[in-house]
């Protein structure tokens, strides 16, 4: 039996349990941000954020989707044997290699479509690298063409590959099943991103858990770090959103007090004004721009402009990242560039490269910066606090970084922001620490999280008003009733129509979702009684439901996002999920081959340092040679060689195994009367088999000493 | 007595069953006081409510079910979701005061305020107005005039671009809203005091002028309560319009709030 003897689970531990390394739940927390992405996880009661087989945290949120035919992804060479044609490639490589090679099949800041329409603004920006699929009458999600035009996938899709990726290197380190997953989302996030978010969990194969407000993350991570009380604000600026949100610390409860913000405002933006500032200059005759711009235009694909937008976008984050610290960056122009598309004759001087001073920069970026204002003091108000009422404020995102953003926040709070955590990774951490909770886990038992609902919610009335049903700042989970009645004698049924957003009328508010509810009796207008319930779950997750009084009629109403995915294209990418499901299986193998292999490694070692007089010479070489072997089938990528090198150490540990099992049950037999040892010698019988037995009793033997 | 959803068994009277430990349902018909096991009174000691009610969310909050039995979790949704709306009510002074009314079966919710089957009145699900057998109230005539004056004098400044006048319009309607307030705690605290001694000394022609006399005072809450709708609407609006100049809200409400 190859596990028989360093098989050191308790009885009674479930597998999947046992695979888990211990000071773990096998829960994660996941910051899937518009730009990079994170996983991270309590281990020895501490969050750490989880790295990749190259010791990297970040993994890019970036998704090559490969043309197929002899594909750039073998091309770029660092791929390995296996990618190829039909791939899909997530994270730094897709980001470094691909995105500049093929634009349209690379997404990057996919989480600025989630739960968005083609009708949205995002879809419609000039400035892009995109194919977008032509929308369809009443399409409700925006598609995009990649792999050389031959597929398209939703955002929901392009999302669940970065979670997938992000989930098997935690079961790489955690082993597989993982327990499951705490995914942050913008506290900003509507109801739809928020089912999108929801969507592209399952569809990666993750449970999920919870969804938590990002800045309500980083507080929890600070908040437990730094053992601090009092009311914080979190200043949340990422590549794609930005999060206001206050908080109170008190005696282990987190109240959000309240949140604001812009679901697409962030260093995206800034990066867009400053690659619009980067082509103006570049061609002052507005050619380059002209063409960037026409990269919107599907009908004609100009790959030119596409690159070029590419270019100018690449060249502004670069730009701006290294005036962080630097107060003028040299930017070279784009390969090829010849200053201008007309300057074919001859062989004209290369352009010089563009200066871009600190300055100018910020220039570009205060306006776009300037619209974080009004939510800041919004959610001040709300919370009915002033700027010296805080005890402190926390900066959350990589655009946090810029000196010009923190000169910003310390002058609209009126005090220097605190950033001793790495804003890249205080999501995540906080996130695992909420996930931890959620599994059960003793890091931190008496937490309480009270999160607030960041839109308010309502009906639309005739005449296109709203009537707010769920109130902003309301905290989650929470819910209300409302009865309406007939408009019109004889009305027959009703036309719901739910809004998220603080305005008036529809038109300014977001359309969640649309049902009718019919079958009911013709009476006077004003008869009849529409019970209308809307609950708000702890993911900000909205569930409504109506029942006519008069009638008893109990409509069983079918919600249906207006953005976003139904019930049935989130089951079709289920299934589709299943055609990488081999890739997953093997991956999972793999994960749980290491982890049985570290563990033995590990027990074997204690083993022969507890009882080194029982090891001869013979032993030690054999267990030596079995011991490199393993180690190395464990560096290695399949699983089958390190299961083989497992059962190679196994016999070869043998004798020496069977000696201290020897020795400890005479141990175990001494100084204990003969029906003491019969009765638990019966007992062991009736429990399991008695190698088994002797087995735990070798194992306590050693860990006493 | 309620049977126990997972034992079985009488749950006893308190969030969690007496014998299995499990969530208990939410009870049909509880206010909101209860649910947070408050006394039923205007005048509420809000730090103790409030370690009160963390103290319940502790013990029912669906953080502490994630994993549990689908029927737990959604005890648990029921009950978390009851106690933030009991204790968003509660807290506030105006929700609190307004609950204590319905209560007592004064109907304020969307009555006469621009928010309510007013405005609602073209609506194709417009709310539905007072329950049968609730008192319906109608708005004072002088309230109205009031606050027409008042919108009236905002669209002025803010058309001249006044900051100050709009500054002193709003600090005027906050001044307004503190002193109806204060008058709305007045006349809910005294109730209580009376109901205990009329109790106490049986006396039946005294109740019967305390029952007249509580009216007159509930009424005039009531009247209270509706004015205090329309001052806070008047400064939600100036702050909108302070907050998002292009935002262009005030106008549209202004004309909806025109009766």
């Amino acid at each position: 039996m190859a596990d028989g003897l360093f098989q050191i689970s308790e009885p009674g531990e479930a597998r999947a349990r046992a695979a888990c390394p211990p000071g773990t739940t096998g829960a994660i927390g996941i910051d899937l941000g518009t730009t990079n992405s994170l996983v991270a996880a309590i281990e020895d009661g501490r969050p750490v954020v989880l790295l990749d087989e190259e010791g990297e945290a970040i993994l890019p949120s970036v998704v090559h989707y490969a043309a197929p035919g002899p594909g750039l992804v073998a091309a770029a060479g660092e791929a390995g044997a296996g990618a190829g044609a039909g791939e899909v490639v997530v994270g730094k490589q897709a980001r470094e290699v691909l995105a500049a090679r093929a634009p349209a099949d690379t997404i990057a800041s996919v989480k600025r479509f989630m739960g968005r329409g083609p009708e949205d603004a995002e879809a419609k920006r000039k400035l892009t690298a995109y194919r977008f699929a032509p929308g369809q009458p009443g399409e409700s999600v925006v598609r995009f063409v990649v792999a050389g035009g031959t597929r398209t996938v939703t955002p929901v899709e392009v999302s669940a590959e970065i979670l997938r990726a992000l989930r098997l290197r935690a079961e790489a380190r955690l082993g597989a099943p993982l327990a499951g997953a705490v995914i942050t989302v913008p506290a900003y996030f509507d109801d739809g991103q928020r089912q999108a978010t929801r969507d592209a969990g399952r569809i990666a194969g993750l449970e999920v858990l919870r969804l938590l407000n990002e800045p309500t993350a980083a507080a929890l991570a600070y908040g437990l770090d730094k053992a601090a009380e009092g009311t914080f604000a979190v200043f949340d600026l990422g590549g794609g959103t930005f999060d206001i949100s206050v908080l109170k610390l008190e005696q282990g409860v987190f109240e959000v007090k309240s949140t604001g913000g812009d679901s697409a405002l962030g260093g995206d933006d800034f990066d867009r004004a400053i690659a619009e500032h980067l082509l103006a200059r570049l061609d002052p005759g507005g050619v380059a721009a002209g063409e960037a711009a026409g990269a919107a235009d599907a009908d004609s694909p100009p790959e030119r402009a596409r690159s070029m937008a590419r270019w100018a976008l690449d060249a502004a984050r670069a730009a701006k990242e290294a005036l962080t610290t630097l107060l003028v960056v040299e930017i070279p122009p784009p390969p090829g560039w010849m200053s201008g598309p007309g300057a074919t004759q001859g062989q004209p001087p290369p352009p010089p490269p563009l200066r871009l001073a600190r300055e100018e920069m910020e220039a570009l970026v205060r306006p776009i910066l300037a619209r974080c204002a009004p939510a800041v003091r919004r959610a001040l108000v709300d919370a009915e606090l002033t700027p010296a009422d805080l005890s402190g404020v926390i900066l959350v995102g990589g655009a946090t970084r810029m000196p010009l953003v923190r000169r910003f926040v310390a002058e609209i709070f009126g005090r220097e922001p605190l950033a001793d955590i790495d804003p890249d990774q205080v999501v995540a951490l906080g996130a695992a620490i909420q996930a931890d909770l959620l599994a059960g886990g003793s890091a931190n038992p008496d937490l309480v999280l009270l999160d607030v609902v960041p839109l308010s919610l309502g009906l639309e009335l005739m005449g296109g008003v709203v009537e707010k049903i769920i109130h902003r700042n309301s905290t989650v989970p929470c819910g209300a009733t409302q009865t309406f009645t007939t408009y019109a004698d004889d009305q027959t049924g009703f036309d719901l129509h739910v809004v998220q957003g603080e305005r008036e009328l529809v038109a300014d508010c977001r359309s969640l979702a649309r049902f009718k509810l019919t079958g009911i009796p013709p009476m006077p207008a004003g008869l009849a009684r529409l019970e209308v319930t809307f609950v708000v779950d702890a993911d900000g997750i909205l569930r409504v439901t109506a029942r006519e009084e008069a009638t008893g009629l109990n409509a069983a109403v079918q919600v249906q996002p207006s953005y976003g995915l139904s019930e049935d294209e989130v089951e079709r990418m289920l299934l589709d999920s299943f055609t990488h499901g081999e890739d997953d299986v093997r991956q999972r193998q793999l994960a749980e081959q290491r982890i049985e292999a570290s563990r033995i490694l590990q027990a074997l070692r204690g083993a022969m340092a507890a009882s080194p007089e029982l090891l001869t010479e013979d032993d030690r070489s054999h267990i030596a040679a079995a011991r490199v072997e393993l180690e190395q089938a464990a560096r290695g990528e399949h699983a089958q060689p390190i299961r083989q090198a497992i059962e190679a150490l196994d016999r070869a540990s043998k004798e020496f195994a069977g000696r201290r099992m020897n020795r400890a049950f005479e141990e175990g037999l001494r100084g204990r009367s003969l029906g003491q040892v019969e009765a638990e010698m019966e007992k062991s019988a009736a429990e399991g088999s008695l190698d088994q037995r002797l087995a735990r009793a070798g194992h306590r033997g050693h860990s006493h000493g | 007595m309620s049977l126990c959803w997972s034992c079985e068994r009488d749950t006893g009277a308190g969030l969690t069953c007496v014998r299995c430990g499990a969530l208990t349902a939410p009870v049909v018909g509880e206010t909101f006081f209860a649910v947070l096991g408050l006394p039923e009174r205007y005048a509420v000691d809000l730090e103790a409510a409030e370690a009160g009610f963390k103290e319940r969310t502790r013990l029912v909050h669906p953080d502490r079910f994630a994993r549990a039995d689908p029927r737990a979790r959604q005890i648990s949704l029921r009950r978390t979701v009851e106690l933030n709306e009991a204790w968003r009510t509660i807290k506030h002074p105006v929700r609190r005061a307004e609950y204590l009314m319905r209560l007592q079966g004064y109907d304020l919710a969307g009555e006469g305020g621009p928010t309510g089957p007013g405005a609602a009145g073209e609506g194709r699900t417009p709310p539905v107005g007072a329950d049968p057998g609730r008192v319906r109230l109608t708005v004072p005539p002088a309230l109205l005039n009031d606050v027409l004056e008042l919108r009236e004098a905002l669209l002025e400044a803010r058309a001249a671009r006044d900051a100050a006048a709009v500054h002193r319009l709003g600090a005027e309607v906050a001044e307004r809203l503190r002193e109806a307030l204060a008058a709305v705690a007045r006349g809910l605290g005294g109730d209580r005091a009376r109901d205990s001694l009329v109790g106490e000394e049986g006396d039946l022609i005294g109740a019967v002028d305390f029952v007249a006399e509580k009216t007159e005072k509930l009424d005039t809450v009531a009247e209270k309560l509706i004015a205090i709708r329309y001052y806070q609407r008047f400064l939600e609006e100036l702050e909108a319009g302070e907050t998002s100049p292009a935002a262009g809200g005030g106008g549209v409400s202004a004309d909806r709030g025109s009766p």
